[in-house]
């Protein structure tokens, strides 16, 4: 599905390609590549040690480079290894939510190709799609919708840390609890969250387990 | 009023954290309590546009500038909507006059007790990425002084924001706007976690991760990623 939504992605815009690489315990994993080619290039960006991916991860900023020829010093390998290939512009997004940190997406153009300002828009969206589904993979029920849309409240992220810390679980898998007591309950996140961090409701207990 | 000595205090302080090590977050939730310190304001919101242009709030000098803010964004309509499309500032001296054009916003912050809202752009050249809001009860809106003084204060935050007088890149608005846009979600996120883990409110939760943030000279979002055991 994730493989479908980047080679749909490359079609689209014409891209050179796009990587998705996840975050492990043992170091970043490439899950998604577009082209063996693309798979390349997110290794040597970490044999290296440097590049654009891992720079997106470490900063949860995008890094956006319409012009690697322009940008080289700032990744010399990683800029001559890219170039090489014919790759001329690279943009890396973080998907993320807070200090949840799942992976980077990363989209890679043909020499002479650059994304426009609403095709990074498109990227940014692509980019919290990628990350929802991400997320959803811990998560049995239904796709989410957009996690940190404009209508969500403070409560919810604040909320989350709660239960982080009071079941021992990581913050993604307490936003999965959260979730999934909502949904069992039929009521909305925000108010959820807002009942919890009020003191209204009794903090979830590790029985609250999705599973 | 505000006296010559507290402007030029004011703006040597902002100065003084614009120079490294500068903590953005930190300066954004500081700037809203700086204009409710100048000003009679009750209430001060922050509200920054995301890559599609919708604005999410960022900070706020209390939780009624959060929920103004919240409900504004909520609603689709208030004085920091109008300001944030048209980019220039919202001068509302009475809210009791403003129903036709906010006509559910107008009513809920008149009944919270609000009288007046001065909303200001945040602005590079002729757009803006974002809003910085006063509200207030009684008769303390700011004079056409304080207005000058909050605006330069809202002008120098987008300066901050953006990193680059003149010519910013789109590029770097991007970056710099996702950046702190998720900072603020991680930060919700230690609120959370501290206060569990210490038993204190969320909002003492953050004024220790302020503190710790000044003493020890580092960025909030650091400190909470800490709390977090995120590095």
């Amino acid at each position: 599905m994730l493989d479908r939504i980047c080679r749909d992605a490359v079609a689209q815009a014409g891209l050179w390609g796009i990587g998705v690489t996840v975050r492990t315990p043992t170091g970043p994993e490439p899950v998604v590549f577009t082209t063996p080619v693309v798979r390349e290039l997110e290794v040597v960006q970490y044999v290296l040690g440097e590049g654009p991916t891992g720079e997106a991860l470490a900063s949860a900023r995008p890094v956006l480079v319409h012009d690697l020829a322009d940008q080289r010093a700032r990744w010399v390998q990683f800029a001559d290894a890219a170039m090489a290939r014919g790759v001329g512009a690279v943009y890396a997004f973080p998907l993320q939510l807070g200090a949840v940190r799942v992976g980077v997406l990363t989209e890679y153009c043909a020499t002479g190709r650059r994304l426009d300002p609403t095709e990074v828009v498109a990227s940014i969206d692509l980019a919290e799609r990628l990350r929802d589904l991400l997320l959803d993979v811990l998560d049995d029920r239904p796709p989410a919708e957009l996690l940190a849309s404009p209508l969500l409240r403070s409560e919810v992220f604040q909320a989350q840390g709660m239960v982080m810390v009071a079941l021992g679980v990581t913050l993604a898998d307490a936003l999965v609890r959260l979730r999934a007591a909502a949904y069992a309950e039929g009521i909305d996140l925000n108010d959820l969250a807002s009942q919890i961090v009020s003191g209204r409701r009794p903090m979830l207990n590790a029985g609250d387990d999705p599973e | 009023m505000i006296s010559t000595e507290r402007v030029a205090d004011v703006f040597v302080q902002v100065a003084d954290t614009l120079v490294a090590p500068f903590d953005l977050v930190d300066f954004l939730h500081e700037l809203t309590d700086l204009a409710a310190d100048l000003t009679g304001a009750d209430a001060v919101g922050l509200v920054l546009a995301d890559h599609r242009g919708a604005l999410r709030f960022m900070a706020a000098s209390n939780d009624a500038g959060m929920a103004l803010e919240l409900f504004q964004i909520q609603a689709e309509e208030g004085p920091c909507l109008d300001c944030f499309r048209t980019a220039t500032p919202v001068l509302e001296v009475d809210l009791g006059t403003a129903e036709d054009r906010w006509p559910r916003f107008a009513p809920r912050a008149r009944s919270a007790g609000y009288q007046w809202v001065h909303a200001f752009p945040m602005r590079l050249r002729d757009q803006a990425i974002g809003a910085l809001n006063l509200f207030g009860g009684g008769a303390g809106a700011p004079d056409p002084e304080e207005s000058r003084v909050i605006q330069a204060l809202a002008d120098i935050a987008t300066v901050a924001i953006l990193q680059q007088r003149a010519l910013a890149r789109a590029e770097v608005v991007t970056e710099q706007l996702q950046g702190v846009l998720n900072s603020r979600i991680l930060i919700e996120q230690a609120k959370g976690a501290l206060a569990q883990r210490e038993s204190i409110t969320p909002d003492e939760a953050f004024a220790r991760m302020r503190q710790i943030a000044r003493r020890e000279q580092r960025h909030l979002d650091q400190v909470a990623a800490e709390v977090l055991g995120v590095t």
